[in-house]
């Protein structure tokens, strides 16, 4: 038996070295194996090792060897308690079979009791733009963070980070193509860093432009990378030949181009790194091989031409490498409960939230136009008040309602009537709507005013200022004038409300503030809407922090046949600073309809981003971001209300969008501990309360390890664990699975499958494991699937305070899962108890 | 009766204005009738007064009742896109244009919506009917643009022949068409396609010129090529292309070819003919090339060391070590490498130079000297320590020594009173002897410098990637498809808001 195995790195990482014959598990300091261990393929198939008496453990590099030998004395578990205690201990979900055939290459196993290191360093040339407009940013960072990664970014054009601070970070990503200014001290330092364990993932070059006094130190880098290079580049690349390119790593969105792209002669050295693209080139001097891209238990290479592909007639960009499976391999492979931003309680996220541009605007959908009715109160009408069971966050432009400012109290008067509503969360979407935020960091009026100045502005009729003074004349209020020179209808100027010098307070608090007069007593403002070009300066985003809210916006993910590419798929955030400002998770109607200049049917192509985010793997939660304005036309309040029946009738799980900031916040924030071989402890979660693993269909729940497990969930081969709020410390521990094909077992116990409510507070009410009461939180009716024990019924009662809101009875299906639709208002957190019969 | 007889006599009497005012009326009412709005203007005033649910419903009663013109198609298609009932718009559209298949302006309005619509297989389907119709410049860019990215680059190819045989001109893409041409192996086709973008000086890329001229070499039209090279080069100096396309001749064996290429776009003392020296070495000429680079040398400015590298490279491979130091220290010997001077000091040892010899070593570093044991043996011989030399000697792996450093090896073992093993021994009649000097080392060497052909080739090719053609924000990507002008490169910014 041979045995290709997980690579995972750090400094305390252990290696199993497994052929037909012996096994070795080295690890440092040498493992003090007692007994006899089983190490679990996801075949399914179980290896058993035990230690060799008075084998004496030997050193290779940094890493302790010690010899163990196959055990074929081990008994199966189940057949006593003890064993069965110390399999659950000794499970090691961590390996992948390979066949027979090949070669034996070493198999590296997690150590217990040790923080998971999530951090990776990604340097980056400031010269060039801010951060949000690096590759690492635009393509790397969205699949890190699928990964569970967190991206720290460093501007080398500021310095090099301190080497001593290096053991934070699992590894330094680099994408450089453009020359750096002292490429010389970037590459002293990466022959530095790739001295440690620190892995180190290049796409592009080293540092270029790459002086031939640096050759020799560029050689050694790439050299602790298993990688050698001779320094040719093929760039006339007519006679080279794909030899070889890994079907799993390579033409991921696109097949490698015909066209080859120059590339420089890089070999990845035997039994060191991984080749996953070869290349062949023939010449008259003879022929040359290259490993294009490699990756190895250091880190891994692919140059930038064969990572993205970028066609200039449709001005699009896509994948080559697979960018999941290529970070996986490259930073370590390591399996651990990966914090998940996209689902709760088993479902995928829902939440929805509207910027309130066109608040005042005059509909034209035809049932409310003879009203002369608001897009705003079309949206109330048509898109909020009919959907109470989808909660909302609505954000008003403060400078709409601020009738100093050109705003109309109407404005307030639906303000009020939506934040009256339950489901509807209190927002803000900026005072005076900046377009350009980088404007007011360093703000001038004097500048501003003289913008205005400028700016070219249409003549007013003389009918529509006759009408005007009329309106005015029999005290009737005349719409907001669009003529006004400090109203800009466009981004054209730097905001839309400049009567008054802009003031960030104002802007921020005063904002809130406004939208929070005219909710219910008590009811917040919990929610700022980035207005413009949505990237706000570090003050800005600290002022929001400040003023107790939370941000959103920008990001405008898209991956449809019009965006045929994760790459515009954008990560959880944008690092400004100290400060966060998290993406949206949708875009809005705007990008579909052309900057709403139509057709205004384009939002119903939301609909393909929202299947693509979800599979092959789910990237994004479903998220229905819209203006006010998609009040105003038929065929977008259509596409609306086409979102919201689709949201009600999928499995999702609806919560505010202030709710889902907290996750995207708390994804940073969490911490993963490998207590043992397959067991982790989550904590610092705050509100992200799921964990997956993905390509998990080998592995389920340990339940007698697992602390503060509510259920899981299978999707596109992923594991979603929901874990319970009330637990600080969560354990998750897995075990293998006997078919991976087959369903997952009925267990004894109530074990969550999906959710529409959130659940937390899990506990027994008596020591019977089919009974349990919980708290329960959530929009609309309580839809839910547990598994329990086949054929048992289950009684559900919800109350609060004592008072029953409902109860149902159902049978649990043959398959062990029982469905129940609890039909109570529980907005307002209530009690849950299930109870099996039977 | 009076009455009635009067009534009836009045009655009688009107008669004829009755008839006349009834005449009228009939006829007023009879015109009126025909004068009343029809359907269609019933639906033109609904949609002015924007009524457009009862226009839509009259105008599915008429085409449930069959009716199939193109106004009713067209107005049932912009109401039922109002509503955004995406499905019925799209059979309205298809009927539209399968009543009139020959209107290009609907199978582009049709196109249009497949794309808005995201059927992409429809998309290119109406744009390949598109181009039946009629040649248009946008439906071509879009096609081979969605060939291209979908990697299918077959169908790419017949795209832009198709295209470019209606009249397609984007330089872009026939520089593409060249090199999927020669990615396909027909470099005659890539010649042809790439000979024609050149004439109209629209080939400006040095990657897209060195394909023309690699293609061209291989058809054995070197001379063109040069002249297009020599087009090229004297419009824009760049000395690492012009060594670039010389060692593409070389590669090719065009010596002759090569040498007129660097003779018509160097001038001498510079870095393009310097390679002369090279390429008189690779055939065998030591004494023109000696006398060359001695010429080069007069007049070159000696600024950079990647030049002086290779010029030490080009005298030492023609056997000219006194002029290799002559250059070293023209251009300072503390500022060259430490392998260079090692090599240097090498040759110069093997050569009997002493006095330069003793020059160069004192700029060696010990580690330098420490890590090179032939060295390290020569300078102790050269101070007269033959044993402590022949320590040394017996730690160099002969096996491994190139043949021209066998020569100084087998001096040494002479020297230090020991005799070169026969597998050490140069062999014979491999190149010229030199004399012995009075401050020899030891024996004349007998064994010319061997061509390091590897190290030649490198040293005018350097490999490294080209810079970024276009200047290029750090989001841009610098137009991977070669042959394909870069663009700015716009991703959704992550930055639409409200």
């Amino acid at each position: 038996m041979r045995i290709q195995g997980v690579v995972i790195k750090h400094p305390a990482a252990m290696m199993v070295e497994i052929d037909s014959g012996a096994f070795s598990l080295p690890s440092r300091p040498p493992p003090t194996l007692a007994h006899p261990e089983s190490v679990l393929c996801t075949s399914g198939q179980r290896l058993d090792v035990a230690p060799v008496p008075h084998a004496t453990p030997w050193k290779t590099g940094s890493r302790s060897h010690v010899m163990l030998r196959r055990d074929s004395t081990y008994r199966q578990p189940g057949l006593s308690a003890e064993i069965a205690a110390r399999l659950m201990q000794a499970i090691a979900a961590l390996v992948i079979c390979a066949l027979a055939c090949l070669p034996a290459i070493a198999l590296d196993i997690e150590f217990g009791g040790r923080r998971i290191k999530r951090e990776i360093l990604a340097l980056y040339d400031g010269r060039h733009g801010p951060l949000n407009e690096t590759r690492i940013h635009k393509f790397a960072e969205m699949p890190l963070n699928h990964l569970g990664f967190k991206v720290i970014y460093h501007d080398i054009s500021k310095g090099l980070p301190p080497i001593a601070e290096m053991g934070r970070y699992r590894g330094v990503l680099t994408w450089f193509l453009e020359p750096l200014p002292q490429p010389d001290q970037l590459v002293f330092w990466l022959d530095q860093v790739t001295r440690t364990e620190l892995s180190y993932v290049m796409i592009g070059e080293v540092a270029p432009p790459s002086p031939e006094a640096l050759e020799p130190t560029v050689a050694r880098i790439l050299a602790r990378l298993g990688l050698h290079t001779s320094g040719q580049f093929i760039g006339l690349t007519h006679r080279s030949k794909v030899v070889f390119a890994d079907p799993d790593m390579l033409g991921f969105e696109r097949r490698i181009d015909a066209v080859l792209p120059g590339y420089l002669v890089v070999t990845a050295k035997a039994n060191e790194a991984t080749a996953h693209l070869t290349l062949r080139h023939s010449s008259p001097r003879g022929e040359v091989s290259s490993d294009v891209v490699a990756t190895s238990p250091r880190g891994g290479y692919a140059p930038h031409d064969f990572t993205i592909f970028y066609e200039p007639n449709t001005n699009r960009v896509r994948w080559i490498l697979n960018p999941f499976a290529f970070f996986k391999k490259a930073f370590g492979n390591e399996l651990f409960p990966v914090p998940d931003t996209t689902t709760l309680a088993g479902r995928r996220l829902y939440f929805s939230h509207i910027d309130g541009d066109g608040w005042n605007n005059l509909t034209d959908v035809e049932e409310y136009r003879v009203q002369n009715m608001l897009s705003a109160e079309v949206i109330a009408r048509d898109a909020i008040l009919p959907f109470p069971d989808l909660p909302v966050s609505v954000g008003l432009i403060a400078g709409e309602a601020d009738r100093t400012l050109g705003g109309l109290s109407s404005s307030g008067r639906i303000a009020r009537l939506l934040y009256a509503l339950p489901h509807v969360e209190v927002a803000s979407h900026t005072y005076s709507h900046p377009y350009s935020w980088r404007f007011f960091e360093a703000y001038e009026r004097t500048k501003e005013l003289d913008l205005i100045e400028k700016a070219a502005r249409p003549e007013q009729p003389v009918r529509e200022r006759l009408a005007e003074g009329l309106m005015r004349a029999v005290g009737r209020e005349p719409p907001p004038s669009r003529y006004d020179k400090f109203f800009a209808g466009s981004d054209e100027l730097p905001r839309t409300f400049m009567k008054r010098p802009f003031d960030l307070k104002t802007e921020v608090a005063g904002a809130l503030a406004m939208s929070e007069s005219f909710a219910p007593k008590g009811k917040k403002a919990k929610l700022y809407l980035w207005s413009g070009d949505t990237t706000p300066f570090e003050g800005a985003i600290r002022e929001v922090r400040l003023a107790g809210a939370r941000n959103i916006n920008g990001g405008d993910s898209r991956l449809d046949i019009e965006y045929p590419s994760v790459a515009y798929v954008p990560p959880i955030s944008r690092v400004v600073g100290s400060e966060r400002h998290i993406y949206a998770v949708n875009s809005n109607e705007n990008t579909y309809t052309n900057d709403w200049t139509g057709p205004y049917y384009g939002f119903f192509m939301l609909e393909h981003t929202l299947r693509n985010t979800d599979a092959p793997r789910r990237l994004k939660a479903f998220n229905l971001y819209y203006h006010m304005y998609s009040g105003e036309k038929s065929a977008a309040l259509a596409s609306v209300r086409h979102f919201l029946a689709m949201a009600r009738r999928q499995p999702v799980i609806p919560i505010a969008a202030s709710h889902y900031t907290m996750i995207a916040e708390d994804f940073f924030a969490a911490e993963i501990e490998q207590v043992n071989l397959s067991a982790w402890a989550v904590t610092a979660r705050g509100t992200m309360q799921t964990v997956r693993f993905d390509d998990a269909e080998g592995f389920g729940i340990d339940w007698a390890q697992s602390i503060g497990v509510i259920g899981f969930t299978r999707h596109q081969k992923a594991l979603y664990i929901s874990l319970d709020a009330q637990v600080t410390r969560a354990i998750v521990a897995l075990q293998a699975r006997s078919d991976p094909d087959r369903r997952d077992e009925a267990t004894p116990r109530l074990v969550l499958e999906g959710s529409r409510w959130q659940i937390r507070a899990i506990s027994q009410t008596t020591s019977e494991v089919c009974d349990l009461i919980a708290t329960v939180e959530g929009f609309g009716p309580g839809d839910m699937v547990w598994r329990a024990p086949p054929g048992k019924s289950i009684t559900a009662t919800i109350a609060r305070g004592g008072e029953p809101l409902a109860a149902q009875t159902a049978t649990v299906r043959p398959d062990g899962l029982v469905e129940l639709r609890l039909a109570a208002a529980v907005i307002e957190p209530a009690m849950l108890r299930l109870k099996c019969h039977g | 009766m009076a009455d009635v007889a009067t009534g009836g006599h009045r009655g009688l009497e009107l008669r004829p204005n009755v008839i006349v005012i009834t005449a009228l009326s009939l006829a007023a009412l009879v015109l009126a009738i025909f004068m009343l709005p029809g359907d269609t203007e019933r639906i033109a005033v609904l949609e002015r007064d924007g009524h457009y649910r009862q226009a839509l419903t009259a105008l599915e009663e008429r085409f449930a009742k069959g009716d199939r013109r193109q106004p009713t198609l067209f107005q049932l298609f912009k109401l039922h896109e109002r509503h955004g009932d995406i499905a019925n718009a799209r059979r309205m559209l298809e009927m539209l244009v399968e009543l009139r298949p020959n209107d290009h302006h609907l199978q582009r309005q049709l196109a249009e919506f497949y794309k808005i619509t995201q059927d992409e297989d429809s998309y290119v389907r109406a744009l390949a009917r598109q181009l039946d119709i009629r040649y248009s410049e946008p439906a071509c860019r879009n096609l081979i643009g969605i060939w291209r990215r979908r990697g299918e680059a077959d169908t790419e190819q017949k795209s832009i022949e198709l295209c470019r045989s209606k009249g397609y001109r984007r330089t872009e893409d026939i520089i593409r068409l060249g090199f999927l041409s020669a990615a396909g192996g027909n470099l005659v086709a890539a010649a042809d396609i790439l000979r024609a973008v050149d004439d109209r000086r629209r080939l400006k890329l040095d990657e897209e010129r060195h394909l023309l001229f690699a293609a061209l070499v291989e058809a054995g039209q070197e001379k063109e090529a040069n002249r297009r090279a020599g087009r090229w080069l004297r419009g824009q100096r760049n000395d690492a292309f012009a060594l670039t396309l010389i060692d593409t001749l070389v590669e090719s064996r065009k010596f002759d070819a090569a040498v007129d290429l660097a003779r018509e776009v160097g001038t001498v003392g510079d870095s393009v003919s310097l390679v002369i020296a090279s390429l008189m070495t690779e055939q065998g000429q030591q004494v023109a090339a000696r006398a060359y680079l001695r010429g080069w040398l007069e007049k070159a400015v000696l600024e950079t060391e990647d030049i002086t590298t290779r010029f030490l490279a080009s005298a030492l491979d023609a056997e000219d070590s006194e002029l290799a130091y002559i250059g070293a220290q023209r251009y300072g010997l503390p500022k060259l490498g430490q392998s260079h001077l090692a090599e240097l000091a090498e040759a110069l040892g093997a050569d009997g130079r002493r006095k330069e010899f003793r020059s160069v070593r004192s700029h060696l570093a010990e580690e330098t000297v420490r890590a090179n044991p032939l060295l390290a043996a020569a300078i102790e011989a050269e101070r007269g320590a033959t044993v402590p030399a022949r320590v040394l000697l017996s730690r160099v792996n002969v096996g491994e020594l190139e043949e021209w450093r066998l020569a100084l090896w087998s001096r040494l073992m002479e020297t230090t009173g020991r005799r070169a093993s026969p597998t050490a021994v140069p062999r014979p009649g491999t190149g010229e002897p030199t004399g012995i000097g009075p401050q020899s080392l030891g024996p004349p060497r007998i064994v010319r410098r061997t061509k390091d052909r590897t190290r030649t080739i490198r040293r005018i090719t350097r490999g490294k990637a080209p810079p970024p053609t276009a200047p290029l924000g750090p989001g841009a990507v610098p137009g991977p498809a070669p042959g394909v002008a870069p663009k700015p490169f716009a991703p959704p910014s992550f930055s639409s808001g409200g």
